[in-house]
């Protein structure tokens, strides 16, 4: 039954104008990022000889201005997957041959795989709007697939996606909770857009404010940071990479199986 | 007897302190189109909810083809087809598509299946428009569809003619008519009784949340004492001098008075010599409307 609810699910949001604008958008944005790199940046060593960043910049360059770009897109696309349940009513449809747990697990683990597709595709065109402007635009000469640690980049595709899921499982916790598509797009670019910034900002104040760091927005940015190896020096008392990594798991752990208890004992119809 | 497809034993729900279905008992039986009235409100929709295990019971239980919906309801519904209130579907895909999405949730249903039963609702011929591009009664026939695609032994449906134009309703009556015929059995829940008395072998009629009457429709026809309706501006005094008549029972809704168990003639006889005339008379007929109004007005 799960992988007939999965293959439901994947029609639904395959036909979805929200999942084509959200790879659209991702696409040109990192092309548009990678390009305007190029543009403005020209690296030139002390004997006046000009360099050009290798293809591993330009894929983990693509990669880390996505996130924060593909968050809200997530956001709406998680909504519109969990609420149009109950606004088009077809919960009932796969609620009398299914478990509700498998209906919303089938439909997080699209969200979570269509996040991964967007951001995999997103490195891939990073690469290439790269290559292009080396070889096409600057006429550089550049051979340089084995220079690039292919098991990193797609790990580092695996994290992005990982930090995304708390979000994925937020938006299904808002659904479940109001019912509504239009809800759940609000409160959860609320929460992400503006509560989580409140958060951070209060987090750096005093000692009692620091639970506050413990939000999903901090605790991913902290973790990608990690795994870039560009990590600010962290406030001591934050989490190392590893826990961070475990947070990320874990909020979207806490959020899913809430969502699953809620919607298990709903009623549903009438 | 035929073999029991819907069974309730107590059935209860309550939101907060109100009871929305109170201790409802009702069986329906194979091969039969089974009738489900009751007035805006009475907890139809939340029966039939708590039948297909979308709404949890707060006490008492439903079986359904022999098998607890509670707690196995996948089990249970395995062979059953329902639209319940207006129809569900995907509002951007067509309405082939939108069956063969419900069919993908049981084994053994091929396009050739999928294109009979649009044929079937009457939509053959424009399978591959967009459903969100459709009228009311076109959306409809797309719920009864997918209600059918796969050949349930029990079809549970609420309201299947709303928004049909009356071809289209005697349409959809006979294609219930025929699926009982095959084998399928029906609950049709409807506010047209004038329909329901048409196709319904058994109905049970539900009010405030209890159910008030539950039988062969023929024989609840015929158990009804026959009624005379009465509009009078005094009703105090009306009431106060039918009631003085053996055997005779008055209810009454606003300056309108139902007395059953005394004919016509005896009625205006009787209020005559009381001083009373009456500003309108009517012999109620003995269908099911009759019987609705007076098991549903009745405190």
């Amino acid at each position: 039954m799960f992988f007939r609810l999965l293959s439901i699910e994947w029609t639904r949001l395959t036909r979805r104008t929200v999942l084509w604008l959200t790879l659209a958008a991702s696409l040109y944005y990192v092309w548009a990022a990678v390009e305007n790199y190029y543009r403005l940046t020209s690296v030139k060593l002390l004997d006046g000889t000009e360099k050009m960043p290798g293809l591993a910049f330009d894929l983990a360059n693509g990669l880390d201005g996505l996130y924060p770009f593909l968050m809200p897109f997530v956001v709406i696309m998680a909504a519109l997957v969990f609420g149009n349940d109950y606004s088009q009513r077809t919960n009932r449809h796969w609620l009398m041959h299914a478990s509700r747990s498998n209906s919303l697990l089938t439909k997080f683990i699209l969200l979570t795989g269509a996040t991964a597709l967007v951001q995999a595709l997103a490195v891939v065109t990073a690469g290439i709007t790269g290559w292009h402007y080396k070889t096409q635009v600057f006429h550089f000469a550049l051979a340089e697939f084995l220079n690039v640690n292919w098991e990193a980049t797609l790990a580092a595709v695996g994290y992005m996606t990982l930090v995304l899921t708390p979000y994925i499982a937020l938006t299904a916790l808002i659904a479940v909770l109001t019912r509504s598509a239009f809800a759940s797009v609000v409160i959860g670019l609320g929460y992400t857009q503006f509560i989580e910034i409140v958060f951070t900002s209060i987090a750096y104040g005093e000692n009692w404010t620091r639970w506050a760091l413990r939000n999903l927005g901090f605790s991913a940015t902290y973790l990608l940071n990690s795994i870039g190896n560009r990590v600010v020096e962290p406030p001591p008392h934050v989490f190392s990479p590893t826990s961070a990594f475990v947070v990320a798991g874990v909020y979207a752990a806490i959020f899913l199986s809430l969502a699953v208890w809620l919607y298990r004992r709903q009623d549903i119809g009438g | 007897m035929s073999n029991i497809v819907l069974e309730t034993k107590n059935l209860t729900k309550t939101f907060g302190a109100a009871k929305a279905v109170d201790s409802v008992n009702i069986t329906a039986y194979e091969g039969e189109v089974f009738g489900f009235l009751g007035p805006n409100g009475a907890g139809k929709t939340t029966t039939l909810g708590m039948t297909l295990g979308l709404v949890h019971p707060t006490s008492g239980e439903a079986r359904v083809l022999g098998q607890r919906v509670t707690p196995d309801r996948t089990a249970a519904l395995k062979n059953v087809g329902a639209l319940l209130g207006a129809p569900a579907f995907v509002p951007y895909l067509s309405a082939r598509k939108n069956v063969e999405l419900v069919s993908r949730l049981t084994p053994g249903v091929n396009g050739k299946r999928i294109a009979e039963v649009l044929e079937l609702v009457g939509l053959g011929k424009v399978g591959r428009k967009r459903v969100s591009c459709f009228s009311t009664g076109m959306k409809q026939r797309v719920g009864l569809a997918m209600a059918l695609v796969h050949r349930p032994r029990f079809v549970i449906l609420d309201e299947p003619t709303s928004g049909l134009d009356p071809a289209g309703m005697r349409e959809i009556r006979q294609l219930l008519r025929s699926l009982a015929e095959h084998g399928t059995s029906v609950l049709l829940s409807s506010h047209l009784l004038n329909e329901v008395q048409q196709i319904c072998d058994r109905i049970a009629i539900i009010n405030h949340g209890r159910i008030v009457a539950q039988g062969r429709v023929d024989e609840l026809l015929n158990g009804q004492k026959p009624g005379v309706r009465v509009t009078v501006s005094d009703v105090e005094s009306a009431v106060r001098a039918l009631e003085a008549l053996a055997n005779v029972s008055v209810q009454t809704n606003g300056s309108s008075l139902t007395i059953s168990g005394a004919d016509s003639q005896t009625v205006m006889n009787h209020l005559l010599q009381n001083h009373i005339i009456p500003t309108e008379v009517a012999v109620q007929k003995n269908d099911l409307e009759a019987l609705f109004m007076n098991v549903t007005s009745a405190k």
